[in-house]
């Protein structure tokens, strides 16, 4: 079947089958960012953003991306870049598996609400798991880059 | 999870037409949930663009299609306040953000989920559901129901009532599936209690409930002993997440708390 999906900014048509899931579609046509985690719904790592949405890649069916418009952190690189900067003066994070995911995610927070309080940021992540920070510096980083002008 | 072809149906009649045809076809709402399953799925009957995904306001209901997400109750001003917000409530409680931007409610009703959220909440709102062949159906009736149907939810209608509403949950990580969870309502002293997570899929408390409903004003001891009746009239278990007397221990207090809330203002509680 083929799928005619906007990936960051750019028409792509993939040749899937049936079952596929947009996980293994974006990571097989190299967008790599995209990474598998618990591949169950549950830890987020393989959050893109569909329409601007976060959404679980490892779930959502390939077919249903059909005209919609799909980012992955290759397409937000100035804003990923921003956000990495303060991930780092905050030592806020180690093996960087959940980055992308993180960084997609916290993109899509700043669009919607970028005053968000502390307890808004940590209710709007916690689909987002990470095994290495403990989350309190990560909170203070994208804290600073939620108060960043673009 | 194996699916073997996939129908973009042009119509919900289509899309009836292919689920009553084959017992492995499955329609496909959501998808959060259905992939953990491990079905072997002949058709995932899709059914975006079919108009699911709205949310209309009526006068007397709220009308919310079957391919609504969590975050759109979540999100909908008049169901923000419809029973005290109780129903956004439940979806917000609902694993992340990117999770409840793909979980729908028409899949947790149709799931039947024992860990679902959704459902007790919806419960407690006295939701009917609507479905392309069958005639309308009270959802507590649909979960007691004996015989199995094929049929296409098409959308759930919420009565817009004028009262007091409350969802509570208990998991052991904000992520997690409730250990426990229930929500209560308060309609001009007509009370409704469900309790989900038990860990079987949610129920009503009726004796409790309709015992509650023959009393007017209601007292702390007339709360006190409608949880008892819940307590009574529902069947706990254990499972990997908690034990039955550990469920029965926080259905307790979390009730009593709820039908505080729905019954006094916050001095007299």
């Amino acid at each position: 079947m083929i799928v005619n999906v906007d990936v960051n900014g750019r028409l792509r048509s993939f040749d899937v089958l049936p079952g596929a899931f947009l996980l293994d579609v974006l990571r097989e046509a190299g967008y790599t960012s995209v990474r598998r985690g618990c591949d169950s719904t549950s830890c987020g790592i393989c959050t893109v953003l569909v329409d601007g949405k976060p959404v679980p890649s490892c779930s959502y069916l390939a077919i249903r991306a059909e005209g919609k418009k799909v980012t992955t952190v290759e397409g937000i690189p100035d804003e990923a870049a921003r956000l990495a900067r303060h991930f780092g003066e905050e030592g806020a994070d180690q093996c960087g598996y959940c980055n992308p995911s993180l960084a997609l995610a916290v993109y899509a927070l700043k669009q919607i609400n970028p005053g968000a309080s502390d307890d808004e940021i940590r209710v709007w992540l916690v689909g987002n798991l990470c095994r290495c920070s403990g989350y309190q510096s990560q909170l203070v980083a994208i804290k600073r880059y939620l108060e960043e002008r673009p | 999870m194996r699916i073997e072809t996939v129908l973009k149906p042009a119509s919900l009649e289509e899309a009836y037409k292919a689920i009553a045809a084959d017992k492995n076809a499955v329609p496909f709402a959501g998808g959060a949930w259905i992939k953990l399953t491990l079905k072997e799925i002949s058709t995932a009957v899709l059914l975006d663009g079919l108009g699911l995904e709205k949310i209309k306001v009526t006068g007397a209901t709220v009308e919310i299609g079957a391919l609504a997400t969590l975050s759109d109750v979540a999100s909908h001003p008049v169901l923000g306040s419809l029973y005290g917000g109780m129903l956004a409530d439940a979806c917000r409680h609902v694993m992340g953000i990117n999770v409840q931007n793909v979980a729908t409610l028409g899949g947790s009703v149709m799931g039947g989920y024992a860990f679902s959220d959704v459902l007790t909440a919806l419960l407690a709102t006295d939701a009917t559901l609507r479905f392309q062949k069958h005639e309308p159906m009270k959802l507590a009736d649909y979960l007691d129901r004996k015989a199995s149907f094929r049929d296409l939810l098409v959308g759930i209608s919420i009565p817009q009532r004028n009262g007091r509403g409350v969802f509570k949950k208990i998991s052991r990580t904000r992520l997690d599936f409730a250990v426990i969870n229930l929500a209560v309502t308060n309609v001009n002293g007509l009370y409704l209690i469900a309790v989900g997570a038990r860990p079987g899929v949610a129920r009503l408390a009726k004796i409790a409930a309709d015992r509650l409903n023959e009393i007017h004003p209601v007292s702390r001891f007339d709360l006190d002993r409608a949880v008892s009746d819940a307590l009574a009239e529902l069947d706990f278990g254990s499972n990997n997440r908690a034990s039955e007397e550990y469920r029965r221990a926080l259905a307790r207090v979390l009730l009593l708390r709820a039908l505080k809330e729905v019954t006094f203002d916050d001095r007299q509680r």
